[in-house]
């Protein structure tokens, strides 16, 4: 009954998704373009709806109906809408590109399925509030809040000011049929099968070989379902999706970056058919990505003010930026109203991005070698006089992520390539603030990690900042697709 | 140009990602998908240290001398042998020596006419006689409780059923949410705590382990959950894994159990081992933590890396109360 329910989600959040699209006729796209940009759009909308609903004081046992209601609406709305005829646009991919992102999306769906949660972030972060809120029903309820207390004893949670979006779309699924650590992860199965689709529509507007090329290459990059393959030699294949180096799976990483990605694509199509509403669409799908991590709220910062700069020079579209922003903030604005009356024990990286820590680091402060685990064990000495330069630490790292092709294939390689590229195509405003976007985005994961209070080594050994920097792999590889030549080949 | 060349060989790491994604179904598949302990690898990295210092802590050290260990080895060139390296059994046997103990090793013998009247039996290999090894009978013959296994292999609630003591040195590999024992107990706490009662954990005393996979605690709440675990200062033992050494250290210096008495009990709970129980009765701090709250029972553990049954027990909350006011007359 779980599997059942999961797949009626994807159903429901589809239909819901496809409801707020604009017209094919205003916003072409394909069939598999469609349902990967409604599925996360409708995702997007759920999980902020049931936030908001959260603050208000309802239960998930009511709050459960309104995706059901939504769906069921927008599948008569579209209907309506649509009639008998399709006005699907073609794939833009040829039939072998077509094969093998199937191939890829299918073996996604059914890696993610092929265990049951095995993984630390996933069943302490996410899959124990994700019970909270199948039994409890609420967020603010003793099994979260209850940590804290004035005589030091409490309820046991990790990350208790996490965002819910995973949380609400395990608990929904488990709604009929009872958890089930395996069939929970139904509805977040498809973020690395729908993120090439949503590049491909993001990218249309350029051209048909664009969207192709973009969805192909998104779709092979390699840390959209693991990272660090075989790091160790052959022996890791007996390994493959059992190690914490699976990206696919109940985390959140791959959810921020499916709806990130949807945010910008959306953004992108906006600006080029001058349409409100998919601009709107946008701005939900920003606030989506909000709702899935605490680092959705950085990126949604990053990007606004990318989009807002890219205002300052002409053609501005501010008819576009307005609303994208304007609703991206509402729908963000229940979290922060629920966020803030949920403890905050932990990750609360704003309190140390202070002037005087940013400066403190780049002029050479040192890593906090006290905070390694084996000097917190006792069992090394902390040797103070010869503790490396946190910048230093934190540079290597990225540095060594932007050469890890096994986590990374050349994405970033084609990156810095793609980036002088971009500076002189800067009268495309897409460009302008999709690179803002990106660099900004890896800025701020630069600056979070240079300021974090914990030993960097040991947030290194848990695949940081890889599973940082795999958000921004929507907004690159749009990116890259709209530098390409526009002609269609 | 540059640019679409180096598109061309990006999407060429479709095979790769299709590799990894192949290889984990079909791995997966031949798990009967689960994530099987088979899967992990093999513990011969932590058999490598061959320290002694687990088995010597057990006794005082002037008493070393008077204790014995049987190290269950065979030789190396044992068709489909798999276990610790034979020169690291060879230190292991020199170092306990050296610390005064006597070691008697099996080498591929029959286990049980040589654990008569020992102290502690090492498993180091995979050698079918030690792993169909009947626990029941090793009780009867041992002088002591304790098992050592490096490999792997032994099954820990079998030997607690027998009243032996085991400590699995190889489970370290594995995720602990998968360790045999945890499940076992798990599936034991859903009869006897309701979904909707609340439970004290509480430490039988010092912490000695800072091992990031002792925090069972965090296993139990998520697979018992709607049941309700109140833990001390959780704020840093549920956070990263250095803000939980932080927990264990400030735990070790409140310490509470110094205030408190060691219950033994004649009956446990679920395991088979009366002379190695974590209860004990409460402190006046983890009596009011207990009387504030909707809580009905008392979860002791000891802190151990391995999930040991011996370390758990679960009592009532009134029963412990009963415990504090018989002990304070």
């Amino acid at each position: 009954m779980t599997f059942l329910t999961g797949l009626l989600f994807i159903a429901l959040a589809t239909f819901l998704g496809r409801a707020l699209l604009p017209s094919r006729q205003i916003l072409a796209r394909s069939l598999w373009e469609e349902l990967g940009v409604a599925y996360l759009l409708g995702t997007a909308v759920i999980v902020v709806v049931i936030t908001a609903g959260f603050l208000l004081g309802f239960k998930m046992a009511l709050l459960w109906w309104l995706p059901v209601l939504a769906g069921a609406a927008g599948w008569v709305l579209e209907r309506q809408r649509m009639g008998a005829t399709s006005n699907l646009a073609e794939v833009p991919w040829s039939r072998p590109m077509g094969a093998l992102l199937a191939t890829l999306a299918v073996a996604a769906v059914l890696t993610t399925l092929a265990l049951p949660l095995n993984e630390f972030d996933p069943i302490y972060h996410f899959a124990y509030r994700g019970k909270v809120l199948l039994y409890e029903g609420t967020p603010l309820n003793e099994a979260i809040t209850g940590i804290l207390s004035n005589d030091g004893y409490g309820r046991l949670v990790t990350h208790p000011n996490y965002p819910l979006g995973v949380p609400i779309l395990e608990a929904w699924t488990a709604h009929w049929g009872g958890w089930s650590d395996r069939w929970v992860q139904l509805p977040l199965a498809l973020w690395s099968a729908c993120l090439p689709m949503v590049v491909a529509f993001g990218l249309r507007g350029y051209s048909k070989s664009a969207a192709s090329y973009g969805a192909v290459l998104s779709a092979a990059t390699p840390i959209l379902y693991s990272y660090d393959f075989l790091a160790d030699g052959l022996s890791g294949l007996s390994m493959a999706g059992l190690s914490s180096t699976l990206t696919l799976g109940g985390g959140a990483d791959l959810a921020v970056m499916a709806m990130l990605g949807v945010a910008a694509a959306l953004f992108v199509r906006a600006r080029q058919v001058d349409c409100r509403r998919t601009a709107i669409c946008a701005g939900l799908g920003l606030a989506g990505a909000v709702m899935m991590k605490n680092e959705g709220l950085a990126l949604a910062g990053v990007c606004v003010l990318a989009v807002l700069l890219t205002l300052l020079l002409p053609p501005r579209r501010i008819r576009m930026a307005i609303p994208f922003v304007a609703v991206a903030m509402l729908g963000i604005a229940p979290w922060l109203g629920l966020r803030s009356q949920l403890p905050s024990i932990d990750e609360n990286y704003s309190a140390h991005m202070t002037a005087e820590n940013i400066l403190h680091y780049l002029g050479g402060g040192r890593e906090l070698i006290e905070k390694a685990p084996l000097a917190m064990s006792g069992r090394e000495q902390p040797d103070f006089e010869n503790a490396p330069a946190r910048v230093g630490l934190v540079l290597l790292a990225f540095w060594d992520e932007f050469t890890d092709w096994r986590s990374w294939g050349l994405l970033w390689l084609l990156v810095i390539v793609a980036l002088p590229v971009t500076r002189q195509r800067l009268q495309d405003p897409e460009l302008r603030w999709l690179s803002l976007l990106v660099l900004g985005g890896v800025g701020v994961y630069f600056l979070t990690l240079l300021v974090t209070p914990w030993n960097f080594p040991s947030l290194r050994d848990k695949g940081i900042p890889e599973r940082l920097l795999v958000h921004l792999v929507g907004p690159i590889m749009l990116m890259f697709g709209a530098i390409l030549p526009k002609k269609d080949t | 140009m540059l640019l679409s060349w180096l598109g061309r060989l990006h999407a060429i790491f479709a095979a790769w990602a299709l590799l990894f994604m192949l290889s984990a179904l079909f791995f997966a598949a031949g798990s009967g998908f689960q994530a099987s302990r088979s899967r992990y690898p093999n513990p011969e990295f932590i058999s490598n240290t061959g320290q002694p210092r687990f088995i010597t802590s057990l006794f005082r050290a002037d008493d070393l001398p008077n204790r014995s260990v049987l190290i269950l080895d065979a030789p190396a060139d044992t068709p489909g042998y798999v276990g610790m390296q034979p020169e690291v059994v060879e230190r292991l046997t020199m170092l306990l020596r050296q610390q005064g103990m006597q070691v008697v090793r099996s080498q591929g013998q029959d286990p049980l006419p040589l654990a008569a009247g020992v102290d502690v039996a090492v498993l180091t290999c995979n050698q079918p006689s030690y792993l169909e090894i009947d626990f029941q009978a090793m009780a009867q013959t041992m002088g002591n409780i304790y098992l050592f296994d490096y490999a792997g292999y032994w099954d820990s609630a079998a030997a607690d059923h027998a009243g032996l003591l085991l400590q699995n040195f190889a489970r370290v590999f594995w995720p602990h949410w998968q360790d045999p024992e945890m499940a076992l107990y798990v599936e034991h706490l859903q009869q006897k705590i309701a979904p909707t009662e609340g439970v004290l954990l509480v430490p039988g005393g010092k912490l000695y382990t800072t091992a990031a996979r002792a925090r069972w605690y965090l296993a139990l709440n998520e697979a018992l959950s709607p049941r309700r675990f109140y833990l001390r200062n959780p704020e840093n033992g549920t956070s990263f894994v250095t803000e939980y050494f932080e927990w264990v250290q400030e735990y070790n210096t409140f310490a509470p159990w110094r205030q408190t008495q060691k219950v033994k009990l004649e009956h446990r709970d679920f395991s088979n081992l009366t002379n190695f129980t974590p209860t004990r009765t409460l402190s006046a701090d983890e009596i009011a933590a207990a009387q504030s709250r909707d809580i009905q029972w008392v979860l002791f553990w000891n802190h151990h890396s391995d999930f040991r049954l011996a370390d758990w027990e679960l009592v009532p909350l009134a029963a412990v109360l009963s415990w504090n006011a018989e002990l304070s007359r």
